[in-house]
């Protein structure tokens, strides 16, 4: 009797309505992430399982042909294209639209016969139109990849070779496998680099920002929230607002600090994040960034190997692409930072003050928090602007989401979703910074209390 | 000459339906204590709290050395101090830094802000202590500190909100000696408010006795033990009480 008495009081205190509420928020939230990073990854295996290897080949050795045989065999569905013979590479993107396809391999003439008789492949040339957005938004390239190692293999293998013939003094010859010249395209432009690099640079970029956007936020709002409410729980706000200096003085102070504490916080965790995000995708990274630190007029003085040569740097790439931000650009991606933060800033405001206890501030704050975090995760794992329509709007509902994809939206100029964007992100700013300046400058500051529901509940001990 | 003066103050709170405080109407002169009692809930809080600018009334008017509540306040409050009952401190301030903080937002300069401080010190007697970090300071001695600070601008009214709650008895007295010296020296003026009757027996000036929102009776203590003709404040509370119930 004494036990369970204990008991119920020590599990009536944990399990409050806020706890509860905050349980099922987070199962919500799991779960709303769940279906979305599904239907991302759904739509990338299909993709690569469902996908056509699409081939132009262009040598008509029965060695080459021989290769394919064995890649069909071997379960690849090859689709064999047809290029016409004045393609450029300022084509490729019509060319592969024309196709219906995001990826192609091109097989040069002579190939065959080069490694046959000379043990050097040719050059194999990778095109593959590359997507800005989540993590699972760039393994489509992943089957090419994998399509040109098997040839490349194949251009090695000894015994394949003898049986058409190939001299042991050319065996010995053999090179390293074909060579491969990658070309990236989106949205109809081209850049001479390696796609999957690239991708891995561009992920590194496109993680910078969210990450410091989602500290940023969640951490000023914190911030005001504990300032106020601390207040308040404390009991030193009245004291301070009964001495002359206007609310609105002590408000922007507080809202100031918060800002000022929060950027110096999400500098030292963005820098923390940074070099951890660099650890998992160095290797990735540093590929590209050797093959891109090289200027096309050191490659030829060095006299390096054709892989090399003429290969953009990242940088170039991102010009030649037209994803890189000019000055303007950054400017928006800083008003569109600004303009969540400032929401960030009013809800935690708002919420603050109706704080009575440190429970129901760490309740109050999960509105906040989720809404900082599911578009956080959501915009690291897919491209909102790829979903569909019910899910897009629910996400760009969310106010933060908007600073989360203001930087792949400037990149892909994707200038009426920003600006659209910032339309509803100054309302929903102008209404919360309205609700939350009244609130502040009112009674209600100090009539107004979350959580309170004492008086309502029955009592645990009282009998049936 | 009075210093505060309260005519027909009403507050009532959005979705209850009676006024928390109904037509107040007292003054405080200068240098004089004025004591608030009354039981829980009867709207002693809601009238300090009005008088201290924290929320606004729903209706009536009070003047302070001229200056209307509701159409200056920021004049009023800059002659009004408020220590509300269970008041906290910042924790992670040293005491001599809080004094500081709050002076700073009282003075005009700095040679005013350092004879606050300077006063605040001398009030609070935590001598040495004020240099150590709130966080680690007793009841007491927090109340103590947010005395002196409530005190150290020298204001025209300091609001008391239970004044000595939490002091030993000792300190408690040393609070009522300084009040009472305050008054009488420094012509400061005091709204108190307290359920201790010993207290606002040895301190008040005058008493105004406030039930369900509304002052039902005020005058001196002698005035008001003769009323009730009852031998101590105590009685003249319950007899006041029972009366206002039963009426």
């Amino acid at each position: 009797m004494k036990f369970s008495n204990l008991f119920k009081k020590e599990l009536s205190g944990l399990l409050t309505r806020q706890v509860i509420v905050s349980m099922i928020m987070t199962m919500v939230l799991f779960i709303f992430l769940g279906q979305i990073v599904g239907q991302a990854m759904n739509g990338v295996t299909d993709s690569i399982a469902s996908s056509k290897l699409s081939i132009a080949n262009l040598d008509d050795s029965a060695f080459t042909a021989d290769i394919l045989a064995r890649m069909t065999e071997g379960g690849s569905t090859l689709n064999m294209v047809k290029l016409p013979e004045s393609i450029t590479p300022e084509s490729y993107p019509a060319e592969l639209e024309k196709l219906g396809i995001k990826s192609l391999i091109i097989i040069p003439e002579g190939f065959g016969n080069s490694v046959i008789n000379d043990g050097k492949s040719g050059e194999i040339t990778v095109i593959t139109e590359m997507s800005i957005g989540g993590v699972f938004t760039s393994l489509d390239s992943l089957s090419t990849a994998d399509a040109v190692n098997t040839i490349n293999a194949a251009s090695k293998d000894e015994i394949l070779l003898k049986s058409y013939g190939v001299s042991e003094e050319v065996l010995k010859k053999l090179d390293a496998g074909a060579s491969t010249v990658n070309y990236t395209t989106l949205d109809g432009k081209v850049a001479k680099i390696n796609t999957a690099s690239l991708s891995a640079v561009m992920m590194m970029q496109n993680m910078i920002a969210p990450i410091a956007v989602f500290f940023l936020l969640t951490m000023a709002s914190q911030m005001i929230m504990t300032a106020i409410s601390t207040e308040k729980i404390d009991k030193t706000l009245e004291t301070l607002l009964s001495t002359p200096v206007s609310r609105l003085s002590v408000l922007m102070s507080k809202m100031a600090a918060a800002v000022v504490a929060a950027i110096l916080n999400a500098i030292t965790m963005g820098i923390g994040m940074v070099f951890y995000i660099g650890g998992i995708a160095g290797g990735a990274m540093n590929a590209a960034m050797s093959s891109s630190s090289i200027s096309p007029e050191q490659v030829s003085s060095a006299d390096l190997s054709a892989l090399t040569e003429q290969v953009m740097s990242v940088p170039q790439a991102l010009s030649a692409l037209g994803i890189t931000l000019s000055v303007g650009e950054y400017l928006l991606f800083g008003l569109q930072l600004i303009l969540s933060l400032a929401i960030g800033l009013a809800a935690a405001l708002l919420l603050g003050a109706m704080a009575t206890d440190a429970k129901s501030q760490a309740s109050l704050m999960l509105p906040v928090v989720m809404a900082s975090m599911l578009p956080f995760f959501v915009t690291l794992m897919a491209d909102v602007n790829t979903m569909p329509v019910m899910f897009k709007i629910i996400m760009y509902a969310i106010p933060f989401t908007n600073a989360y994809m203001a930087m792949p939206n400037l990149m892909s100029g994707n200038f009426l979703i920003f600006w659209v964007g910032a339309a509803y992100q100054a309302l929903f700013l102008a209404g919360t910074l309205y609700a939350a300046v009244r609130m502040f400058m009112s009674d209600k500051l100090f009539t107004t209390t979350f959580g309170d529901t004492e008086n309502k509940k029955k009592s645990l001990f009282a009998k049936k | 000459m009075n210093v505060l003066e309260v005519k027909g103050l009403s507050k009532k709170y959005p979705k209850k339906d009676v006024f928390a405080a109904d037509n107040v109407s007292f003054d405080v002169g200068e240098g004089e204590i004025y004591a608030l009692i009354g039981p829980n809930g009867a709207g002693k809080t809601t009238t300090i709290r009005m008088l201290s600018t924290l929320i606004s009334p729903t209706s009536g008017e009070a003047f302070m050395d001229g200056f209307a509540l509701t159409k200056a306040p920021e004049e009023f409050r800059k002659r009004v101090t408020y220590l509300p009952d269970e008041a906290g401190a910042y924790k992670t301030l040293t005491g001599i830094g809080y004094l500081e903080f709050m002076g700073s937002l009282f003075a005009k300069d700095r040679a005013e802000l350092e004879s606050f401080v300077q006063r605040g010190e001398a009030i609070s007697g935590l001598g040495e202590k004020l240099r150590d970090k709130i966080g680690g300071y007793s009841r007491g001695m927090i109340r103590k500190l947010l005395l002196a600070r409530a005190v150290m601008t020298n204001p025209k009214l300091a609001i008391m909100d239970e004044a000595t709650s939490g002091l030993d008895v000792i300190n408690a007295l040393e609070i009522r000696k300084m009040i009472k010296e305050l008054s009488v020296n420094n012509k400061m003026s005091f709204l108190l408010s307290s359920h201790n009757m010993l207290e606002i027996e040895y301190l008040a000036d005058r008493v105004g006795l406030i039930t369900a929102g509304k002052i039902t009776a005020q005058g001196t203590v002698a005035e008001l033990k003769a009323k009730y003709n009852s031998d101590n404040l105590e009685e003249v509370f319950v007899k006041a009480v029972n009366e206002n119930e039963v009426l």
